[in-house]
């Protein structure tokens, strides 16, 4: 499809052949044959250099291929749209309006993507509600747990002072001590930088 | 109610293409002015083009490339002897059924 554009600058084609691209995967979507999209896509190009010709510039600017592309169908209409009337009431003049419809007596269908789309999302939501529960839970047991670490501690410690060298694990008892105040020092480390 | 005018509509749409390429051939976008001229009837590029190349593909319409006098190039569409039989059955299909719910409708009204 280039070589028809060949009056346009690099820039403004590459706008153009985006549009045609885009129409081309919005037919994708449909069961439309490859000769009836090279067709469609080919007809709208027709269309565009059609009113580029009609702009009374020696070069199209810009400004000028963007407006022209917004007065054309969005991609997707070639897709999944659907035909909707309309009437002018201007002045009791009345006329039909059909936009964005696909081919007539085509199905439409459920973009495969969008459904995927969707089931990720609903995955990603099931995750995570389960990392905020798990950790809410997880908190409350390591909470615990360091809190009964660091009462056997302590007694424990008391128990090996006062047992002239027949108990050992000194050690041990210092650690399950710490172990509080350790994971209250961690949980707030870690809410701090959450809310950073 | 929307919806059955949509439906309604649908079917007449590509009467009213083959309608309008009964004289004369004619490019894409001019058929658009063309519906929009002769007949109000606001048709896009995203109606209009697939539906003409459903046509072509049926053998209902022939494609001729051509350049314009402006420059870019066209795509000129004409109906083949295929086309214009189905237009004539499509006519005479229209215009029997119009009169048939014509008639129904006036009678209920008076």
């Amino acid at each position: 499809m280039n070589e028809l554009l060949t009056e346009l600058a690099p820039s403004l084609q590459r706008l153009v052949d985006a549009r045609l691209d885009n129409i081309d995967r919005a037919l994708l979507s449909t069961d439309t044959s490859r000769y009836e999209r090279r067709q469609i896509v080919s007809a709208v190009e027709d269309q565009i250099q059609e009113l580029i010709s009609r702009i009374n510039r020696d070069e199209p600017t810009r400004e000028d291929v963007l407006q022209i592309l917004a007065s054309l169908d969005p991609p997707e209409a070639f897709g999944t749209g659907s035909m909707k009337p309309a009437r002018d009431q201007e002045a009791g003049h009345q006329s039909h309006r059909f936009a964005a419809s696909p081919l007539p007596g085509t199905e439409t269908k459920i973009s495969r993507l969008a459904i995927v789309a969707v089931s990720l999302a609903g995955f990603s939501i099931f995750l995570m509600s389960t990392v905020i529960v798990l950790s809410f839970i997880g908190l409350i047991l390591a909470g615990a747990a360091s809190l009964s670490a660091a009462t056997c501690g302590i007694v424990s410690l008391c128990q090996i002072i006062h047992s002239n060298g027949r108990l050992t694990g000194k050690g041990m008892s210092i650690m399950g001590i710490i172990s509080f105040p350790l994971l209250t020092l961690v949980c707030m480390a870690y809410l701090v930088l959450l809310s950073m | 109610m929307n919806v059955w005018t949509t439906e309604i509509r649908r079917g007449i749409v590509e009467m009213c293409v083959l309608s309008v390429l009964q004289e004369e051939e004619g490019y894409g976008y001019e058929i658009i002015e063309r519906l929009r001229k002769e007949a109000d009837l606001e048709l896009t590029e995203s109606t209009i083009y697939p539906l003409l190349a459903r046509l072509s593909k049926d053998g209902l319409l022939l494609i001729r490339v051509a350049k314009s006098p402006h420059g870019p190039q066209r795509r000129y569409y004409r109906l083949t002897s295929e086309g214009k039989r189905r237009l004539v059955q499509m006519i005479e299909h229209w215009e029997s059924l119009n009169k048939s719910v014509s008639k129904l409708l006036k009678g209920r009204s008076q």
